[in-house]
Parts: C-alpha cells; structure tokens; sequence
C-alpha cells in the first residue's frame, strides 16, 4: 500500500481537496482518500506536500506504439493502404510496447490511452485501449477493440485517388462505407440462419458494430463530413464517436442533439489542411457549452503525448474552458466516451490507482511529472 | 505618447519591477522603474520586446492549404542561393496574425531545408498589408541545409543522395563563387547571391539537426570564413565543448515537436537547457510552421521548468535574437527601441499568461477581446 499526503488534490469529480491523503491499494485500485491528511500503518508513505496530486490523463486518440518514433517509414504501422476498407486489421498487431513514446507519455502524466490506425482508409481498422506502463501487452490492454477506426473528408480521397482508385470523392467513401455496413447486415442474417457462412474476420467485426458493442470512432474534421457520417450511424442505429471535430462548433448544436461525443484536436499545431482551417482551442468549450461530451487528443505522434495537458491548459485559458472544464477534457470526459469512467479519469475510492504528483499545477507549462502512478504502482520519476 | 505600466518588463536583459514605458510615434523614448503607480494607457502584469522568430517559414507556407499555399522549396535544384524568400510570403497567412496572438512581432523567414542551399530569408514584420510592408531587412541571411532533407527530397534524382553528397555540393559554390568573385566573368545568379556572404556582410544558417551534421556545418563554415549560425541542433548537447570551443552560434528548436524521425529523436528540453547553459550564444525558435509561432512562449516553460531562469529564456527569443540578426534596436526595451511590445496577463511562458495587447512600431496590432 501506498498513502500520498496532499499537496493539492484535484480529483476532479468530486472538488479540490487540499492537505488530504489517498491510499493506493495493493490491488491496483484507490483504496480510500482521506479529506484530510491520515496515516495509514503500513503503508509507504509519499510526500506531496505543496505538489499537486492529479489523476492519470486520457488521451482518447492516439497512435502511439503504431507509429514508432524515431525509426521513420519503417516503423510506420499505421494504414493498411492496400484497400479503403479494412475492418480485420487489429492495432493490438502492431502496438510497440518499447517505442519511447510510452515513456514520455508517463513523463507527461498520460497513464491511459485510445491507439488505433491512420485515416488513410474509409475502415482503418480495430483500436485498442490501454494502459502506458509495462511492456507487455497483454496485461497492459483495457479494451480490444475498443472501437473501429473509420475517417471521411479528405485523407482516404486522396490516398485512393493517387491510385486512380475509389473512394475519390466524399461520395465514394459514404459508398464504401454503407457498403460495408450492408454487406455486414446481410451477413448477420445469414449467421443467424439455417445455413451460417463461413467465418468472415471483417464481416465479424463490422457485426460487432452493427450490435452496438463497439462505436465508429470517425476521423471527420469538416462541418458537412460529420453530418454525413451521423447520417449514415442513424440508418445503421449504430454508435459513433467525432474524431478531430475541427469544424464542429459551426454545428454544435445538432451534435448535441445527435448525442455524438466530439473529441478535439490535435490543437498545438498550424493547421496543415484546407479542411482544418478553422483549427481553434475555443471549439472544445464551445461544444461543452452546447451539451456535446467533448475530450482535446494529441493525435500522438502529431503533437507529443506529453504536451496533452499543454493543449488543455490553452483551452482553458485562451480557449474559454476554465480550469475544471479543460481538465475534464483529457480525464473524466474521455473516460466517459470510452465507457471506462468507473474505471479511470479521477481520483476516487475504488478506481484504478492511476496518479501522478506535479510540482505545480499541471498546466502551467513550467510543472514536472514528479511521480506517476500506474495501478498503484510507481511507474516513472523525475527528480526535481 | 504612450504610457504603459507593467508590474514586471523584461527589457530584453533583465526584469524590472513596477516599469512604466513611454512610446513615442514607433520608438521607446522613456523607461523608468519604480512607477506602479502613475496612470497608464495600458497596465499589464508582464511586458517583454515582441519576440523574434529566428528560422521561420511563416508566409512561405501559409496555414491550412496544400499545393496552393507551398511556396518553401524550389527543389527542382538542390542549390538555389538565387532564391529570395520575400518573393514568396503572403501577407494573408493566418498564421501572421495569430503569431502576434502569441507575442511573436518579428520572424527571419527562411527557404525550406529541401535544397542544401536554400536561397535568402528576409526579415519580416508579423503584420503589413504586403511583403514589402513586412519586410525589415531583406534579402538577409543564406539558408544551408544537412542531412536527411535535402537527400529525400533530390536523392532519387540527383546529387545529394547522401550526407557527403550536401557538403560537397555546399563546398562546390561556395569554391566557384569565390572563384567568380576574384575572376568576374559571365554574370552568374547563383554566385551573386553569395558573395555577400563569402564578404562576411551576410550570415549562414546551416539547419543541422545531429550532432554530426552540425560539426559538418562549423567544418565548413570555417573553410570558407563565414559567419555563421546553427539551426535546429537538436543534438547540440553531444557535442557542447566543440560548439564554445568555436565560439558557435546556435539557434535551437523547436522544443516542442513530434520525434518521428531518426534526426530528431534525441529532441528533449534538457538539450536545450545543457545549451544555455554551456556559454554558447544560443537563441530558442519555434521554427513555424513545424511549431506554432503563436506558442512559442509556451515551449519557453518547459525550460523554466528544468530550471532555466526566466530572464534567460525571454531573453533566448528578444536580445539574442536581435543580435544574431545584427537588428540594432531590436529585441529590447530601451529608451530608442523599436516599440515592438507584447503586453501579457500573466507570466509569458505559461499558458496562463495570455497576450493581451501587441505592438509593431508603436502601433497596436493585437488587441484580446
């Protein structure tokens, strides 16, 4: 067991507690925090007096592991370009455990993220949600698959359009999609049937869609590629997820009635593309107000894992969220649009005891990682 | 006459406390400490000289287009001296305005790192209705490009196709045009725009991001007499004695970028902080668009973070800068100064310390809502 000794807690469900204590239990989970400070015998004690005690970060998208840094095109796993649709690819395949990227994602506070494939098809393929510390993958996966990658507007048009091949227009990639949920939807009657087909690994995991159990996570930056792509989760009564969301606060409101999460980002860049001209770290808060669960990614490796809290601490104060709101941005509210909010995404009794202790609040830029927690483990540390 | 306030100016060397700044038509006329409480036009919690970008492609590569808005490389040939980057910024970059979001006034635009001699950079203004308004000095600096750019982007083609490949080709016109100044014969383009240059009136930036490309760039900077400035040097901490050893110059960062490629995977604030701290004259860029201008105050934060003051990193991004680029004037807030001002609300490196009000020459071009 662990006690940490606040220090600022920000636990960020349920306030800000000042001088409190929390209890890292030896099963991984929040045993207990204490509104005050408590000795517990027995327990290793650590000091955060005058640091601040936050709960791991989510980062909700994410390549990490699958585009490898450093090594260049060689240890690029992220688009399977060989076909626009391409549901059986797993990331779990190609997740590199070693790769730096899980070490600066502890060193940024980050304990727990959503990695998956690139937008170069219509249907990337099956994410994965794990954790960021240990090596191996198995015991560090949450959820597989956690949700199908699949991504409109510009990226699979121009990928297929240099191969002369469809999709090379927005109605293209509505096509392959659609046609893949039907085919799928066949599928599912036939398996239902006296005569089941044979085992199909994509029409498998498109049944999986289809059935609600996993959401298309949905790469679309434009206004008009998000409207399509609920359109066509309404004539599947499938559930989806709003990657990247550029433009998404010009139709705020009917994303707040679709009920579709939104989550924003990659926000510390210059927007690269014509269809992420209107780029803003206001549009996470905008859609907050307008009744949208909203989260702000990295897009690791577009912007470092480490510099999530960076971008939420923009948001905050540049882009009108405030302090809690911003923070609930890559805690909570990602936790929530994973469906794992019972599990990580604050500091409360029973969840996994994923903590880190800043030397300051941890958006100010300044701020260091000093301890991080992973399952109640001390995971990574940074003497100050 | 403008009167501002500021409870902490940096004043491109040093933090004054309770300052009050007079601006006069586009100058700095007055600086006074100790005068918290006098009335202002403006109070803020920060001042600081608008900070300078030192190896920017701003306007060269406008934000939010492909093709279109491209105009950073001429790789058709992978030395081009020739080429002078004020004929190709836009003044409609939306990335202009937001840099002064961010309290970035002035930026040395550069050619890309495609062509191993890259063209001339101009020194720009971060507004202006043109380039020509822009520009403050121009052309002004050559870019110089090793390692793995310059290979990609001609290697399947032509020379260079490998690290020996650049240097030869960088050490190939520089010889010829030297050749060409003693002996003028036929006019040549390309030498023209090198002889400032080889005359020690202009200034080398040689983008070099591992160490052993930054020793080829000092090699050959030295072989050829040139002032010089190292750009990027991610690696600059591996070889730290032979960089003060030469007395180099180097302009580091960004320090915020993805390490998605062999040349930048040793990217680390603490590289940067092993430079600052070392003695060598050493500038911190954002290098837009690889990172946004508009944030560069933020990346400062990461080194006060590993305990860099903030003197010294304000001063990474004004004073330095403005030597480097020889702008008298520029980079500091003293009487005769350029008013070229960033008003913060808090302390500049932390996101909480948003701009407030922006000043080029005395006018207000960034106002927050």
């Amino acid at each position: 067991m662990v006690i940490i000794h606040g220090g600022t807690i920000l636990t960020v469900t349920d306030g800000i507690i000042e001088g409190g204590s929390i209890l890292l239990g030896d099963d991984g989970r929040i045993a207990e925090v204490f509104a005050s400070h408590t000795e517990v015998p027995g327990a290793t004690v650590v000091d955060a007096a005058d640091k601040y005690v936050v709960p791991g970060f989510v980062d909700a998208h994410t390549h990490l592991g699958i585009c490898n840094l450093e090594v260049g095109e060689i240890g690029e796993d992220e688009n399977e370009m060989t076909n626009p649709a391409t549901p059986a690819c797993r990331a779990i395949d190609a997740v590199y455990t070693w790769d730096s990227g899980f070490a600066d994602a502890l060193a940024g506070g980050v304990t727990t993220v959503f990695t998956g494939p690139g937008s170069g098809n219509v249907i990337g393929g099956q994410s994965i949600t794990m954790k960021t510390a240990g090596s191996d993958i198995e015991k560090m996966v949450l959820q597989d698959p956690a949700g199908l990658k699949t991504a409109s507007g510009e990226n699979p048009k121009r990928v297929y359009k240099g191969k002369n091949q469809l999709p090379s227009t927005r109605m293209g990639t509505a096509k392959v999609l659609r046609e893949a949920l039907l085919k799928a939807r066949d599928y599912k009657e036939r398996r239902a049937g006296a005569e089941p087909p044979a085992t199909d690994l994509e029409m498998e995991v498109l049944c999986k869609v289809l059935d609600g159990e996993i959401p298309l996570r949905m790469h679309s930056h434009r206004a008009d590629d998000m409207i399509t792509m609920i359109r066509i989760r309404d004539e599947f009564g499938i559930r989806m997820v709003i990657e990247h969301g550029t433009d998404s606060a010009r139709i705020r409101d009917d994303l707040s009635k679709a009920g579709v999460a939104v989550i924003t980002g990659p926000l510390l860049d210059v927007s690269p593309k014509v269809e992420t001209a209107s780029s803003s770290f206001a549009t996470p808060h905008l859609l907050h107000e307008a009744g949208v669960l909203t989260a702000i990614m990295t897009d690791h490796p577009v912007i470092p894992i480490e510099s999530l809290r960076l971008e939420a601490a923009i948001a905050a104060y540049e882009g009108g969220a405030g302090e809690q709101e911003a923070l609930e941005f890559i805690t909570i509210n990602p936790a929530t649009i994973l469906g794992l909010e019972q599990r990580i995404g604050s500091i409360a009794k029973g969840k996994d005891a994923d903590v880190v202790i800043w030397s300051g609040h941890p958006f100010k830029a300044s701020s260091i990682a000093e301890k991080t927690f992973v399952n109640g483990r001390l995971v990574s540390e940074v003497k100050a | 006459m403008i009167r501002i306030v500021a409870q902490h100016l940096f004043d491109g060397h040093e933090i004054i406390n309770d300052a009050l700044v007079t601006v006069d038509g586009a100058r700095v006329v007055g600086v006074e400490a100790g005068s918290a409480t006098v009335e202002a036009d403006y109070t803020a919690a920060w001042m600081t000289p608008g900070f300078i970008d030192l190896d920017s492609g701003i306007g060269l590569k406008e934000e939010s287009l492909g093709f279109e808005g491209n105009d950073l490389n001429e790789a058709t040939d992978a030395v081009t001296p020739e080429m002078q980057a004020i004929d190709g910024i836009s003044p409609y970059d939306t990335s202009l305005h937001k840099s002064l979001m961010g309290g970035v006034t002035t930026a040395l635009v550069m050619p890309g790192s495609s062509n191993v001699v890259g063209g001339r950079g101009a020194i720009v203004h971060m507004a202006g209705a043109t380039a020509n308004d822009m520009s403050i000095r121009t052309p002004f600096g050559v870019k110089f490009s090793l390692g793995n750019d310059p290979k990609q982007a001609h290697g399947q083609k032509r020379t260079p196709m490998t690290r020996m490949g650049n240097a030869f080709l960088i050490r190939d016109v520089l010889t010829k045009a030297r050749d060409y100044k003693e002996k003028k014969k036929e006019y040549n383009m390309k030498y023209e725009a090198l002889l400032p240059l080889l005359a020690g009136e202009d200034v080398a930036f040689f983008q070099a991001l591992r160490a052993d490309d930054i020793i080829t760039a000092v090699r050959l900077a030295q072989e050829f007499d040139l002032r010089y400035v190292i750009t990027g040097a991610f690696d600059a901490d591996l070889v730290i004695d032979q960089l003060r050893n030469k007395k180099a110059t180097v302009a580091f960062g960004p320090i915020i970028m993805s390490r998605g490629a062999d040349e930048i995977k040793r990217l680390h604030p603490e590289n940067a902080v092993t430079l600052l701290n070392s003695g060598v004259r050493t500038a911190i860029i954002a290098g837009h668009p690889n990172y946004p201008a508009r944030y560069l105050r933020i990346s400062l934060g990461l080194l006060v973070g590993h305990g860099i003051s903030p003197a010294t990193v304000l001063a990474a991004v004004t004073s330095v800068s403005a030597e480097i680029l020889g702008l008298t004037g520029y980079g500091e807030v003293r009487p005769g100064s350029m008013a070229d001002l960033a008003l913060f609300k808090g302390e500049p490196w932390e996101p909480e310390g948003v701009v407030e009000h922006t000043f080029i020459g005395g006018n207000e071009v960034y106002t927050a809502s």
